[in-house]
């Protein structure tokens, strides 16, 4: 290929100042925050309108060159990652709100939106309503991102996760077509395409606007951090909450070792003989609170709860939050980097899949800290370690696949929020037959028949060696 | 190819087992769809089964059409090749209730009321309907229905977290899971709601529960104009209240079940909370303050059995096999816009009889309206789909829809039943690769599938 008329093609589509095609530009959109790294690309290029996507997604297609969509990189496996060279979309700079419709209870907005953003914007028109989808990277991914994930967050077990608050979608498709799914109006005749879109990590198009759910603000917020002397019981705790009828906003656990790093890095000062933490957050009518809290406290105390904090409201909360939010970086300080698992169980399953997490850590001499989304079984066993140890990155993916396995085998999934990416493909056989994996590639052959969007992600490489052969 | 009935019948006799198919008129009556009957009905006893059939039925290339109870068969046009009709009446079976993780695993052929049954004693259910309800959950998964407390509890693409479905060419494959959380892959969960089993046939299904509200009430209140309910319903919408229904009914239909008199053109608007003690106590006082001051001219509330009666008669209303001259369409808009649309139904006065009736889910943004036709309107399709795509043109403006729920057969036949629905191309695409050779529910679906 000519690269320099090639890059002349793409700025004929976007414009001179939006193609990136230096060596440093083209190396640093390499990257994502997994531990990946991407092949060597012909050019980044920075759209601002769904029709000058389709112009290049037509122009990739018409010469067989790869392409994959990125937001702003957060990403933990490998989704945007270029693996096969091409173009890199980048939807930094479709980054408006479009429209903020709160008698229906919607907002209008591009891909390029950071989530945190949308917030404010929201919030702008008053605190009556918000966007509740809440990811760990909230401040910094965008919308897109988060509908190619269908990404999770805290607060999943009262709210539902990203794609529950998704109405509709346009969508660019990979042979140049603008499509319109789902829409303002609930249940369109015909399918849930909206829904089955959501997730689809990039590989079936690429979205150009999103129809995002907003909701009230809940009347009144507690918060309360619970110490135990084990995770089983504050595992059981949670279980015992959710039959008691209640449903919590959230509940995050923390395990003994992550609880002594955050305590490094940000002094909490919790006591010896706490093995396990849970923030628990209640929403709801302020009439039911303060009983609500009370039967809270109840259930911890039947599992030999150490301490129970209460705090009333959402600013007042952050201060029981400020273990949980530490976390993250509170691990940056264990080693240069750090790998974070992202398996999911059935609820009761909890303290089985610790367990064997920490086998698994000691079996392979891991320092593996745990947090959970515990109401609804999203474990994040996290291995602090080094790129720059020889052996270092083989023994931590290792382990990573064998928590993944025990996760699937205890009836649940190998990512639970984070998606499939390049990281776990493989994995993909432990939760799908291969007919089931051939039946699911139909999709994305309907989309992507010459496979150049996002290409060769999510299906198992042995699979995708055998369908090109 | 048309095989013999006898041929046919013994191959799927073959199949499934003596007294598992049936080729009498009896039962292929009861079968029909309006009046076309299938050849044979076929009732197999296990996912396999079901997927054998469907593999008969691809290599032959018969046409199929699924069964759940039977109670929403009239929607969409009858299938134009009608084979054999896949009962999963022996599909019934409740596969695991995990009650301490709030998940529950049917067979397709499960009614709603059993669900019930089985979780109300542990304080749980699925909300997708009212308890009595005696459609199947494979039924209600592939006619995307969610039921009255859809506001609060989300609807079928909130609770459905995995399905086991059987595809045309004999495949028998699992989609989703058991967790909330699982993001592994396509969800092709999505794919099977609301496609009237065009992509393949739901075997079973894993719904997420709720738990039972401590208290649940209905507050009635009838307004004098439709303009004054609306703006009723607005206020406690944006009050600070979580209502699981915000509903508008007209004055006729099953409004005898509402213990509020209500005049020709009058309306009556539904809010009903759940919740503690506490918290539905108070939203009724804020619900009958905000319905007084918009002028309502008689409130009453509902509780237990007189509620649930209450819900019964609207599901009846709602789902009954289309009368003698009945059109049945559901509408859906930007809740802003459930106003502007049932001033369109106003267009349609000059084809009916009698008025028309309607309920109008505020929160959501639905209507269901039933027009009793005229009897010479009631065999001209051509009369009736101008005013249909008249009603279209003007709800496009709305950015909402119509489809037909029900018809005479004389006008199903020939009317455009689902309107282009946003992408429809797609559906085209995924269905010449889930059922090339149109096998399921032939001519049903959308975009003339």
């Amino acid at each position: 290929m000519d690269i320099n008329a090639a890059l002349a093609d793409l700025e004929a589509v976007v414009g001179p100042q939006r193609v990136l095609s230096s060596r440093a530009e083209r190396a640093v959109y390499g990257y994502d925050a997994s531990v990946f790294r991407g092949t060597e690309l012909l050019a980044v290029v920075l759209p601002t309108t769904a029709e000058q996507i389709s112009r290049l997604v037509v122009w990739c297609r018409e010469r067989g060159v790869p392409y994959v969509a990125r937001g702003t990189g957060t990403g933990i496996s490998g989704g945007a990652i270029p693996t096969h060279g091409g173009v890199v979309i980048e939807l930094a700079l479709m980054n408006r709100v479009l429209e903020i419709d709160l008698p229906n209870r919607l907002a209008v907005v591009q891909p390029g939106v950071v989530n945190q953003d949308l917030k404010q914007r929201v919030h702008e028109h008053g605190y009556a309503y918000t966007y509740v989808p809440d990811p760990g990277s909230q401040v910094v991914s965008t919308i897109g991102g988060n509908v190619a994930t269908n990404a999770g967050g805290m607060h999943c077990l009262k709210y539902g996760i990203t794609g529950n608050h998704i109405l509709g979608l346009e969508m660019v498709l990979p042979d140049g077509d603008i499509v319109t799914v789902g829409g303002k109006a609930a249940d369109q005749p015909g399918a849930d395409l909206t829904g089955l879109l959501v997730g689809s990590e990039g590989t079936l198009g690429i979205v150009t606007k999103i129809i995002v759910r907003l909701l009230q603000m809940p009347e009144a917020v507690t918060t309360h951090l619970a110490l135990f002397k084990s995770v089983d019981d504050a595992a059981n705790t949670v279980s015992d909450i959710i039959s008691s009828g209640l449903l919590p906003a959230a509940m995050e656990l923390l395990d003994k070792s992550i609880m002594q790093a955050v305590d490094k890095a940000v002094h909490i000062g919790f006591p010896a003989e706490a093995g396990a933490a849970l923030i628990i957050e209640l929403d709801g009518f302020s009439d039911d609170m303060a009983r609500n809290a009370d039967r809270v406290a109840e259930i911890c105390k039947t599992h030999g709860v150490i301490s129970f904090e209460t705090e009333e409201g959402i600013e007042a909360g952050q201060r029981l939050w400020l273990c949980r939010r530490a976390a993250f970086g509170a691990m940056a300080r264990l080693d240069t980097d750090v790998y974070i698992v992202d398996g999911c169980v059935p609820r009761t399953q909890l303290p089985e899949a610790l367990r064997q997490v920490t086998a698994i850590a000691e079996r392979y001499d891991l320092p593996i800290v745990n947090v959970a989304h515990a109401g609804d079984g999203n474990l994040h066993p996290s291995i602090p370690f080094s790129k720059r140890r020889a052996g270092d990155i083989d023994r931590v993916l290792k382990a990573g696949r064998e928590i993944l396995k025990v996760c699937v085998e205890l009836g649940g999934s190998i990512t639970g929020e984070h998606g499939v990416g390049m990281e776990k493909q493989n994995e993909m056989t432990l939760m799908f037959t291969p007919a089931e994996l051939q039946v699911m590639r139909r999709i994305k052959l309907a989309h992507d028949p010459d496979d150049l969007c996002n290409p060769k992600k999510i299906f198992p490489l042995s699979m995708l060696a055998e369908a090109a052969s | 190819m048309t095989p013999s009935s006898t041929a046919l019948h013994n191959r799927l006799t073959a199949l499934l087992g003596t007294d598992n198919a049936w080729m009498d008129d009896t039962t292929t009556t009861a079968h029909a769809v309006a009046s076309r009957r299938p050849v044979v009905v076929a009732a197999p006893g296990t996912a396999e089964q079901v997927a054998a059939v469907l593999e008969l039925a691809s290599r032959d290339k018969l046409g199929v059409a699924p069964w759940g109870c039977g109670t929403q068969m009239h929607l969409g046009p009858p299938p134009t090749d009608y084979d054999v009709a896949l009962s999963l009446q022996h599909l019934n079976r409740v596969l695991e209730y995990d009650s301490t993780n709030l998940t529950l695993t049917v067979e397709a052929g499960l009614a709603l009321r059993e669900a019930y049954r089985l979780t109300v004693p542990d304080r749980q259910f699925l909300p997708l309907g009212y308890p009595g309800s005696e459609a199947s959950l494979g039924g209600l998964l592939a006619t995307n229905t969610s039921g009255v407390k859809r506001l609060r509890y989300g609807g079928m693409r909130d609770l459905l977290l995995g399905v086991r479905v059987a595809l045309p060419e004999g495949e028998l494959l699992r989609y989703g899971g058991r967790v909330v959380k699982n993001v592994a892959g396509y969800d092709l969960c999505k794919l099977y709601i609301g496609s009237l089993g065009a992509f393949g046939v739901v075997t079973e299904a894993t719904f997420r529960l709720a738990m039972l509200p401590e208290e649940e009430c209905l507050l009635v209140a009838a307004f004098p104009t439709l303009a004054q309910g609306m703006a009723a319903a607005t206020a406690v919408r944006s009050a600070a209240l979580l209502p699981s229904t915000v509903a508008l009914v007209s004055s006729a239909g099953w409004m005898d079940a509402v213990p509020v008199s209500l005049q020709p053109g009058q309306a009556a608007l539904l809010v009903h909370v759940d919740g503690s003690h506490e918290s539905v106590q108070r939203q009724i006082a804020e619900g009958e303050a905000i319905c007084a001051t918009h002028g309502a001219v008689e409130a009453a509330t509902l509780e237990g059995e007189a509620l649930l009666a209450l819900w019964e008669r609207q599901e009846v209303w709602r789902t009954s096999a289309p009368g003698l001259g009945l059109f049945q369409v559901r509408i859906g808009v930007p809740p802003s816009n459930v106003e502007a649309a049932l001033g369109l139904l106003d267009e349609a006065s000059g084809l009916c009889r009698e008025p028309v009736t309607w309920l109008a889910d505020a929160g959501i943004g639905s209507l269901t309206a039933r027009l009793p036709l005229h009897e010479h309107t009631n065999g001209s399709a051509a009369q009736v789909q101008a005013w249909l795509d008249g009603l279209r043109a003007r709800l496009d403006e709305q950015e909402g829809f119509a489809v037909v729920e029900s018809a005479p057969e004389a006008l199903i036949t020939q009317m455009d039943v689902w309107g282009t629905p946003p992408g429809t191309g797609l559906l085209k695409r995924y269905k010449s690769r889930f059922d090339p050779q149109g096998v399921l529910n032939r001519g049903r679906y959308a975009g003339g599938l």
